[in-house]
């Protein structure tokens, strides 16, 4: 060969080899970017960080007019059991506000939710590095990137093996089951990092600013392990300081709840409820907002602006 | 503008190729020598244009060192090498381990903001060298002083000023006029280059990145690490550092032969070495013949007449020094330190012992020594890497894979698997890719190789994964 024709080949090859990935990612277009997503049920398959902020770029915009914005505690919450709206599942596992804030951030750019249910717990207020060093993705990833070809892989398994995703294409996805007895020691950490508790602010302050009703919500923990350190949890929210006036909380480790929390048998552990739990709790917070926040949900969407 | 990104292989590499060409064609090598000058100064710049002040200021500085060191005789000419050689050494430490000095004071504790907090200019431990080396070489009569466009040029040529390889300019400064290719050669030259470039490419973007997923969880997330654990830990981050630093080693490489010229080679499979002292012969080897040439050889000469204690006691403070030089750090010291005495030992036993170890017991002895000193040189902190060694030989839960198997739910095998295995079969049983660069002859083969390899390094460019080198902070 040639030196002239090798490096022409090399050159022509490493084109090639570019549009093939970068052709079939296009036509593949697993997170609903490149092609129109109506109608779709794209979920995440592997890594719901990545995948997550880009399903909110447009499937989410397009399929949804409502968000939950929360961590793993929600994660396997049912979003079909909030049937006055058709809410998006933005929980992450060990998730933070600033990461739920790059989801919604994302989501807010071309759509509008009519309604976001924000959870409060520690959790998501204690720190606000990007859980794997994530950030933000460049768009082009979606193009053609190692986040891509992982989900890539485990779709085109999940289809091979015909084994459902554990995710869902409303963004909730399966929690593992319990590991046997709930451990009663778990550590809560409840100092607000005061760069997380911004990231919520900015959050809140953009779904308001678009027309969006905020309903905050308290989620349930294990009633010994909230037993012990109630007098935190009772300061950590007594004192949280962003939830205005005219918008409702729904509040899990309210007494009524007490049987329920005290049922070890729902619980995978200490913050995190199992399946069919977190589809009951799903149901009731449903008839919360329906029985307390009937007026509200009535409302078209030129009033509740006004509000 | 990393070698890996985007805007330097689609847009920098290409344009300058293109005007260095151009000029040669139109106006000679010194048009072609002006449009390298230039690129250099908008590549070092494109990192922090301040940055310039402080090579321009170097560059200058030596270059009137060196003209008055071949202008002066006798004593006066010694004088101004060691005005040169502690003005550079000074300049050097000013911006590396002024705080390491003043932190370690006992007094100035509580009192971090009495420490200036100096910028620290990229590449300054390998422009330095470099110059240091020229002054010498100067003053030792190898070369003569160079014109001040020459010296900016050999200074700052892009593709080593940030991170080597080391170039002396002897080798180097004759190859001026090849700027641009010369009739007949370029085009083997414009492809070795390419094929070096695509597999050292390969290299950083695809294998150093996939043994980074396991180390730097090793490193910063695993606790309670078994002695297996901490193996694989400290051994792929071995296999990290020796694939990014290698792999940089060969774009710069590459680069400078896409451009006419061919600079110091710097890995030759270290990871294969069978004794320490073939190691060093392997790793970084242009920084290993400066030390050999410039640090190790005088300070034996200092002690008068040689013997093997003397040079023991001379290679062990030459590995200090260099390891010092990495950084303003007790774990660089130690890593120095470690290679001193095992150097020093290896060079005893070779001279002095009669027995000979087999073959595979040297090579897994090495590996294993070379394993552990990496643990100081990837610790963040002493008490970080003493854990590490702690944890390497606990013998309470030896086998322990605790970790490795919380690990496993966010690692990729599929995607970081097939690297990790190309990776360590080709430190183990490959050839170099600088040996396979020498050997290079156009085929369909290399063609593919070189096509593949840019691909494949093409998509992981493309995520959002840690993209510097690890050598830039040194």
């Amino acid at each position: 060969m040639k030196t002239s024709a090798w490096i022409a080949t090399t050159l022509l090859l490493f084109a090639l080899g570019c549009g093939l990935v970068f052709g079939s990612s296009y036509a593949i277009d697993l997170f609903g970017i490149f092609h129109d997503p109506s109608g779709k049920r794209l979920s995440v398959h592997h890594n719901e960080r990545t995948a997550k902020f880009f399903l909110n770029e447009r499937y989410v915009p397009v399929n949804f007019n409502a968000l939950l914005v929360g961590g793993s505690s929600t994660s396997n919450f049912r979003m079909d059991a909030l049937d006055f709206a058709r809410f998006y599942n933005e929980s992450l596992y060990g998730s933070n506000a600033v990461e739920e804030k790059r989801l919604v951030d994302e989501a807010l750019r071309r759509g509008h939710f009519r309604f976001a249910v924000c959870v409060i717990n520690p959790y998501l207020l204690q720190s606000h590095e990007f859980n794997e060093g994530g950030g933000i993705p460049p768009r082009r990833e979606a193009l053609g990137s190692v986040n891509l070809l992982r989900e890539e892989f485990y779709a085109g398994m999940q289809r091979l093996r015909h084994s459902p995703s554990s995710f869902w294409p409303d963004g909730g996805q399966a929690m593992p089951p319990s590991k046997g007895r709930l451990d009663t020691d778990l550590e809560f950490t409840f100092k607000y990092d005061p760069i997380a508790l911004e990231a919520f602010k900015q959050t809140l302050d953009e779904l308001r600013a678009s027309g969006t009703r905020i309903i905050f919500l308290e989620t349930g923990v294990y009633e010994p392990v909230y037993q012990k350190h109630r007098q935190q949890f009772d300061e950590f929210y007594s004192i949280f300081p962003l939830r205005r006036a005219d918008e409702p909380l729904v509040n899990f480790n309210n007494p009524q709840y007490a049987t329920f929390r005290n049922d070890e048998s729902l619980w995978v552990d200490a913050p995190h409820l199992t399946d069919a739990a977190a589809e009951e709790e799903s149901v009731e917070l449903n008839r919360v907002i329906h029985a307390e926040e009937a007026e509200l949900l009535a409302l078209p969407d030129s009033q509740r602006l006004k509000r | 503008m990393l070698f890996n990104s985007f805007s330097y292989i689609l847009l920098f590499l290409p344009a300058v190729l293109i005007i260095v060409a151009v000029a040669k064609r139109r106006g000679g090598p010194i048009a072609a020598q002006v449009a390298i000058l230039i690129a250099s100064i908008i590549f070092y710049a494109w990192f922090r244009w301040t940055n310039l002040v402080f090579l321009a200021a170097s560059v200058l500085a030596n270059w009137y060192l060196a003209k008055r060191i071949a202008g002066a005789k006798d004593e006066t000419r010694k004088r101004w090498l060691q005005a040169g050689l502690i003005a550079n050494i000074a300049y050097l430490c000013t911006f590396k381990y002024v705080n390491f000095l003043l932190g370690s004071l006992p007094f100035m504790h509580g009192h971090e903001h009495l420490i200036p907090d100096l910028e620290f200019p990229l590449g300054i431990s390998f422009f330095t060298l470099t110059q240091i080396m020229y002054l010498v070489d100067c003053y030792e009569r190898v070369v003569k002083p160079s014109s001040l466009f020459d010296h900016a040029t050999f200074v700052s040529f892009f593709p080593y000023v940030i991170s080597g390889p080391l170039a002396t300019v002897k080798r180097t400064r004759k190859q001026f006029r090849n700027f641009g290719g010369t009739p007949g050669a370029y085009a083997p030259m414009i492809a070795r280059g390419i094929y070096l470039f695509s597999l050292g490419l390969f290299k950083k973007t695809v294998c150093a990145t996939a043994f980074s997923q396991i180390a730097d969880y090793g490193f910063n997330n695993a606790v309670h690490r078994s002695s297996l654990e901490t193996f694989i830990y400290s051994a792929t981050y071995c296999f990290q550092l020796y694939f990014d630093f290698s792999g940089y080693s060969d774009m710069a490489i590459g680069t400078a032969d896409m451009l006419g010229i061919t600079i110091p080679r710097n890995f030759d499979a270290p990871l294969r070495s069978k004794s320490i002292i073939e190691y060093w012969r392997r790793w970084h080897v242009s920084l290993s013949s400066f030390i050999t040439t410039y640090l190790y050889t005088p300070i034996l000469r200092s002690f008068g007449k040689a013997s093997l204690p003397k040079a023991m006691l001379a290679t062990f403070l030459a590995m200090t020094i260099a390891g010092l030089w990495h950084g303003p750090s007790w774990n660089f010291v130690i890593f120095g330190v470690l290679h001193g005495v095992a150097l020093a030992l290896n060079s005893a036993w070779t001279k002095k012992s009669p027995i000979r170890l087999p073959g595979w017991f040297s090579w897994l002895l090495t590996f294993c020594f070379v394993d552990i000193a990496f643990i100081f040189f990837r610790s963040p902190t002493l008490a970080a890497a003493m854990q590490m060694l702690h944890d390497l030989f606990s013998v309470h839960h030896a086998l322990s894979t605790s970790n490795l198997t919380a690990m496993r739910a966010n690692f990729s095998w599929p995607i970081f698997g097939p690297p990790i295995a190309v990776g360590v079969a080709t430190a183990f049983f490959g050839e170099s890719s600088e040996q396979m660069a020498q050997e290079f002859t156009p085929t369909w083969k290399t063609t593919i190789l070189s096509g593949a390899a840019l691909t494949v390094a093409a998509v992981f460019m493309n995520s959002q994964i840690s993209a510097t080198f690890i050598y830039f902070k040194f």
